[in-house]
């Protein structure tokens, strides 16, 4: 047939199709060739020629990394002279690279030592003076260049152009000389810049951040997600024997990050490790925060909310897991609050109620994945470059790419407005407008700001009309999440009551005698600092604590288990990567041994235990289980 | 035969086959699978025909290849030692499959099957007395499984203080339902319901059980003998063991191959040298090494001075035993000559580690010959000192002649090796029956002794030492130049000098520090003569840079069985003697 084709690789026979290289078809059937400037996700160059083998009928050896299998070839990987040729390869990138290994961070894990030891010679035949560059150099607070290290794979080049489109780094000068350097006067801006450090497969560029932190063998990791923004990157958290957090490393997971991570999930979680970090309840006594147990904090705070009543109100970071949401939803419907939200900006309670229901009805059905098979994007009311950021790269993906059209409906300020074939007002009618000028044909993925659908004034108006145009064109359409669990909080009756603008015009009005908020406490500081009774519960002493009643030290998301769901509804589960930091506990611990304080004695008191709670009563659980969540998450499934 | 799984239907043909190729070269070294139901058949077969007599078991050990099935695999090692013949016999079942016990064909899977029934659970019918041997008695699971929980209790350090699991936690989390406590208290009561009841019998009987140790100067180690006594006599002993075990076949399985090494020193820790060189072969079978010859003769040299250091502790310590004190102090000044010379060697003492996977851990320094020279000039002397001392004493002639004797054929099917079988007169040293290390390259004779009692087995040992000593002189006048271990640097470390000029050097040093590197799959044994006996290790490689299983054969482990045929009838007054005889080391005992 013409679109496969068969070869013979070390006498074993492989069919694939047409266009697949040597390379990628050696790896099909277990044949492995070691690489450098290869990788999967970037256009091979044939820049660093350790893929050499030997093809029959060739006279000279091929690169098996740029040459299309063909039909009939016969490949050798194994003989003397493929292994020699491998071998005088290292020998020649090794050449110039400095003695680093024992102050490299890339000791350890690093292709180069990797497959020296596998294909490379034993000693050093080379007497003279290697190339010598000053180092390290600084290309942002992030990145840290060496270039003596660099072996001119072009890897970082090509990611900052291939699938950042931000190139802001080049490869200078020519032959051995070649060097990686920003434009004059510039840093390494990038958001993304951090994917380079992933790539590259010697210590050239390092994170500054982990420099010298830790050797690979002290580090034991954790399968999690981030919690910086609705994406849910899936993220590997490294932590230094047991106890310290040391980095954050991508996680592929093909349908949501498509195997990168952006600067703010790899770089800005550190805080955790943070001194400051609160590491006991504090109780006001005489006017001043003291520190107190967890039995006379909770029974205070419980008692404070409770005498409240109907003049309490619960305010939830949306960044907390699906458990903790869910039980601090109870606990405020024990306390009799007049409500419960994420955010003091929701117009109303209507675009709530009506968001759930487009939920459960199937309204939302579209998938990241949805973006890059999609022919029409329109995205309406965010700047995804810098609130999903990741989401940025498969939009451009699937521009550049695959050649799909992007309409760009309000942030024209955006990164991605250059990509947009148009731009137009922020505002439903163009939505509908852009719809009816588009083909029938195309196959259409609408992403709608969270924000202008549940907390906008508009948000009903913008539903129904979404739901005019799903009965007519059948697009796909995504919620773009504010925030890493925002869509849980609704998924999990966390949102009921007077909405957010309501209960901040209530503190203001001086109508809100107690409130209990729960993570981000320094968002709204201001609002907050008018509250009578402030509980507190949070890493740090933020603005909002100072002036609290009780604080509650709770932990972080890198010392807590837990499901949260992003942008795209799926369902993913959080890990702990160590120990809670002494002296605090985890939400779903707070929650529920407060809720035991105010008589809820069968309350589950852990996150699987509230998790199996949550399958068996919120109807969009009830098909999940933590097997199907498994590493890649589930997504939540409703039909149309 | 390879490939080949003999079961109940083709078992006959295949005795068959063994006895009619007896002769030739094929029979020599033979490995086959069977099914479990046939093993009694085939074992009873092997030792009583007389065309096979594979009249001695080696071994009998296990490996858990958890996520195969069947799981285990166990494998049994059989010579026949009239023909020099090696035959090994696997077997692979589930953990629930029963295997037929052999302990009433060789006495010594008696306690072989009960460290397999404990490390992996697996358990043999009709084994007259089946439980825990290593581990204490309220142990719960089988730690040589793969699944065996690996929990450790926190090391404390200035940085983790407060914030470690609290010692009531780790034992509840680590040792949950083992009860410890309960143990302690109901000590005797279990103990009495322990050897099936035996004790409980014997007790009936009107026999006053003495414990004779775990803690007693005589008892050459952390061992518990267990006597059954009527006024002075000894009716019986029953022993107790496990009180060194410290996990060591285990704890190798998470170190790597180089690392492993210098846990061996441990196991029999008065010949360190020994176990290294054992480790060593091992490993280089698996991945296929040719030892330098300069190498192989220093690693003889230093066994052999290796042996002669364990002797003088035996000699000191047995002959102190029986009330003679004045050899100790002689034996241990020429001691400190060895002592000295492994730490000119190596900067240890004892726990050299010198000898390593691919040859030494580095030449032979400035003085070493010089010294070892010194100590072949003296010793031959102040071993004729020694004679002096005790050959034709009359009291140590009375208190050894007669004293423990073993016959040959309890010994061979005890498994018994080392001195103490050749006391009991056979000839046997696997140092000229399968030579290693190019031990084929000396002249020595095998001293013999004729009773097999305490008194043959002293001499047999004191003839050893001049032995040993006259293979060290041959290798000291001999010794080859050249390399000192294999070059190769994916193996072993560079020069350090090479470290900062090669970056080639600086990877591998890194990575075969860190990592470690890798040996081809497969199993390999290589029996060595240790001071002991018959010493050496089966290992498991599955291609990783970590032994997936590294069991020893222990020479004390079997020989230690023999001691109720050696002690029954005697006084309680003669165990010290039998047991100084035996030479046992409890850490090989135990590991």
């Amino acid at each position: 047939m013409a679109d496969n084709v068969t070869l013979t690789i070390d006498g074993q026979t492989v069919t694939v199709a047409a266009g697949t290289t040597i390379l990628e078809a050696a790896a099909s059937i277990g044949i492995e060739i070691p690489v450098f400037c290869n990788h999967p996700k970037l256009e091979p160059i044939g820049a660093c020629r350790q893929c050499l083998v030997e093809v029959e009928g060739q006279p000279k050896p091929i690169a098996s990394c740029c040459t299309p299998a063909a039909e009939g070839m016969i490949v050798h990987t194994k003989t003397p002279s493929v292994r020699q040729m491998w071998e005088a390869n290292i020998e020649f990138l090794l050449i110039n690279h400095p003695l680093d290994c024992p102050i490299c961070d890339r000791g350890g894990e690093c292709p180069l030592q990797n497959n020296t030891f596998a294909y490379g010679p034993r000693d050093s035949r080379f007497d003279y003076t290697k190339r010598r560059y000053k180092k390290p150099v600084r290309l942002s607070d992030r990145i840290l260049l060496d270039r003596e290290r660099c072996i001119q794979c072009f890897r970082c080049v090509r990611f900052q152009k291939e699938i950042a489109d931000e190139p802001d780094i080049q490869m200078f000068s020519r032959g051995y000389y070649d060097y990686i350097d920003t434009a004059p006067g510039k840093e390494f801006e990038s958001q993304f810049s951090g994917n380079t450090i992933e790539l590259c497969p010697v210590g050239a560029l390092t994170s500054a951040v982990f420099r010298f932190k830790a050797r690979p063998w002290e580090i034991q990791s954790t399968e999690s997600v981030c919690v910086n923004c609705g994406v849910g990157c899936n993220i590997r958290i490294d932590a230094r024997n047991y106890r310290e957090v040391v980095r954050f490393l991508s996680r592929e997971n093909p349908e949501v990050d498509d195997g990168w991570l952006c600067d703010k999930g790899r770089f800005d979680s550190l805080f955790i490790n943070d001194k400051n970090r609160l590491q006991a309840p504090l109780i006001r006594k005489d006017g001043r925060l003291v520190e107190t147990s967890w039995d006379e904090a909770l029974e205070t705070a419980v008692k404070i909310m409770k005498d409240a009543g109907g003049r309490s109100a619960g305010l939830i970071s949306p960044k907390l897991t699906n458990e903790a949401a869910y039980l601090f939803s109870k606990l405020m419907r024990e306390f009799g609050a007049v409500g419960c939200d994420w955010n003091l900006e929701r117009a109303s309670a209507d675009a709530a109620v009506k968001t759930a229901e487009a939920f459960s009805e199937g309204l939302f059905d579209g998938a990241i994945k949805d973006i890059t098979s999609s022919t029409l994007l329109i995205v309406y009311g965010s700047d995804i470059s810098s609130e999903l950021p990741v989401m940025d790269l498969w939009i451009k993906k699937a521009v550049r790419r695959n050649g799909a059209e992007l309409v760009l409906i309000g942030c024209e300020s955006s990164k991605l407005a250059k990509y947009a074939k148009t731009v137009m007002p922020e505002n439903i009618e163009s939505v509908v407008k852009a719809i009816e000028s588009s083909k029938s044909s195309e196959r259409v993925l609408i992403m709608v700001s969270q924000r202008l659908v549940e907390l906008s004034p508009y948000g009903v108006e913008i539903l129904d009309s979404l739901k005019e145009i799903a009965r007519s064109r059948q697009p796909k359409v995504m919620m773009l999440a504010c925030a890493s669990n925002s869509i849980g909080m609704l998924e999990t009756g966390a949102v009921w009551g007077k909405p957010g603008s309501e209960i901040k015009k209530s503190i203001l009005d001086g109508n809100i005698k107690a409130l209990w908020v729960a993570g981000e406490s320094d968002k709204y500081a201001e609002s907050l600092a008018r509250v009578d009774a402030l509980i507190v519960q949070d890493m740090f002493l933020t603005k909002t604590a100072e002036v609290a009643n009780i604080v509650l030290p709770g932990s972080s998301f890198a010392e807590t288990s837990g499901t949260i769901i992003n942008t795209e509804r799926r369902v993913q589960c959080i890990n702990p990567a160590i120990r809670k930091l002494r002296g605090t506990l985890t939400d779903v611990e707070i929650f529920a041994r407060a809720a035991v304080k105010t008589g809820l004695n069968t309350i589950s008191q852990t996150s699987e235990d509230v998790f199996k709670e949550l399958t068996q009563t919120a109807n969009s659980f009830a098909e999940i289980t933590l097997d199907k969540i498994g590493a890649r998450g589930v997504r939540l499934e409703a039909k149309r | 035969m390879s490939g080949e799984i003999i079961t109940g239907e083709n078992i006959d043909q295949f005795i068959n086959r063994l006895e009619e190729n007896a002769g030739t070269p094929d029979a020599q070294d033979m490995d086959v699978r069977i099914e479990p139901a046939v093993l009694h058949k085939l074992a009873e077969r092997l030792n009583k025909s007389p065309n096979l007599s594979y009249n001695y078991l080696s071994d009998i050990t296990a490996v858990d290849y958890l996520g195969e099935s069947p799981r285990f695999e166990v494998i049994y090692r059989l010579y026949s030692i009239p023909a020099n013949r090696r035959l090994w016999i696997r077997t692979r079942i589930d953990a629930d499959t029963e295997i037929p016990s052999t302990a009433n064909i060789w006495r010594n899977a008696d306690w072989l099957e009960r460290e397999v029934y404990d490390m992996f659970g697996i358990r043999f019918a009709g084994h007259p007395d089946l439980r825990r041997i290593l581990t204490p008695t309220p142990w719960i699971g089988h730690p040589l499984r793969k699944d065996h929980p690996l929990g450790g209790e926190e090391v404390q350090f200035t940085f983790n203080t407060g914030d470690i699991i609290p010692q009531e936690e780790f034992i509840s989390e680590h040792l949950e339902g083992m009860d410890f406590a309960g143990y302690i208290e109901n000590g005797d009561k279990i103990e009495s319901e322990a050897g099936a009841g035996r004790l409980a019998e014997l007790v009936k009987e009107g026999k006053l059980i003495v414990s004779m140790g775990p803690q007693h100067p005589s008892t050459h180690g952390v061992l518990r003998v267990i006597l059954a006594l009527e006024g002075e006599n000894i009716y019986d002993v029953g022993m107790d063991i496990g009180y060194v075990h410290t996990g060591i076949e285990k704890t190798a399985e998470s170190l790597i191959y180089q690392q492993a090494l210098t846990l061996t020193d441990r196991i029999d820790y008065v010949a360190p040298i020994a176990n290294n060189l054992a480790w060593s072969l091992a490993v280089e079978k698996l991945l296929g090494l040719d030892i330098p010859e300069r190498a192989q003769f220093i690693r003889v040299m230093l066994a052999e001075l290796t042996r002669i250091a364990s002797h003088l502790v035996w000699l000191g310590t047995s002959a102190l035993d029986i009330g003679a004190v004045t050899p100790f102090l002689y034996t241990f000044r020429e001691r400190e000559m060895l002592l000295d010379i492994f730490e000119l060697v190596s900067g240890q003492r004892m726990m050299t580690s010198y000898i390593n996977i691919g040859g030494l851990r580095d030449d032979i320094p400035d003085g070493f010959i010089e010294a070892v020279k010194e100590f072949i000039k003296i010793f031959p002397d102040k071993l004729d000192d020694y004679h002096k001392l005790l050959t034709k004493n009359p009291i140590w002639v009375e208190r050894t002649r007669g004293v423990g004797c073993l016959s040959l054929n309890d010994a061979i099917n005890c498994g018994v090796s080392g001195p103490v079988l050749r006391a009991s007169g056979l000839a046997w040293d696997v140092r000229k029956v399968w030579p290693y290390s190019s031990y084929d390259e000396f002249e020595f004779d095998i001293p013999v002794g004729e009773h097999g009692d305490v008194y043959d087995r002293y001499l047999v040992r004191m003839e050893e030492m001049r032995q040993s000593l006259r293979i060290v002189e041959q290798a000291v006048n001999r010794l080859p130049s050249g390399a000192w271990r294999v070059e190769d640097y994916k193996l072993v470390l560079p020069p350090r000098d090479r470290l900062d000029k090669s970056m080639e050097a600086l990877i591998h040093h890194f990575l075969v520090s860190t990592e470690g590197f890798p040996v081809p799959r497969g199993d390999a044994y290589t029996a060595t003569e240790g001071t002991r006996g018959e010493t050496g290790f089966y290992v498991v490689s599955d291609g990783g840079t970590k032994p997936y299983r590294a069991r020893m054969r222990s020479a004390s482990f079997s020989t230690l069985q023999s001691l109720p045929l050696m002690a029954r009838g005697h006084m309680v007054a003669d165990m010290a003697a039998i047991l100084g005889s035996i030479d046992m080391i409890m850490g090989e005992v135990d590991r």
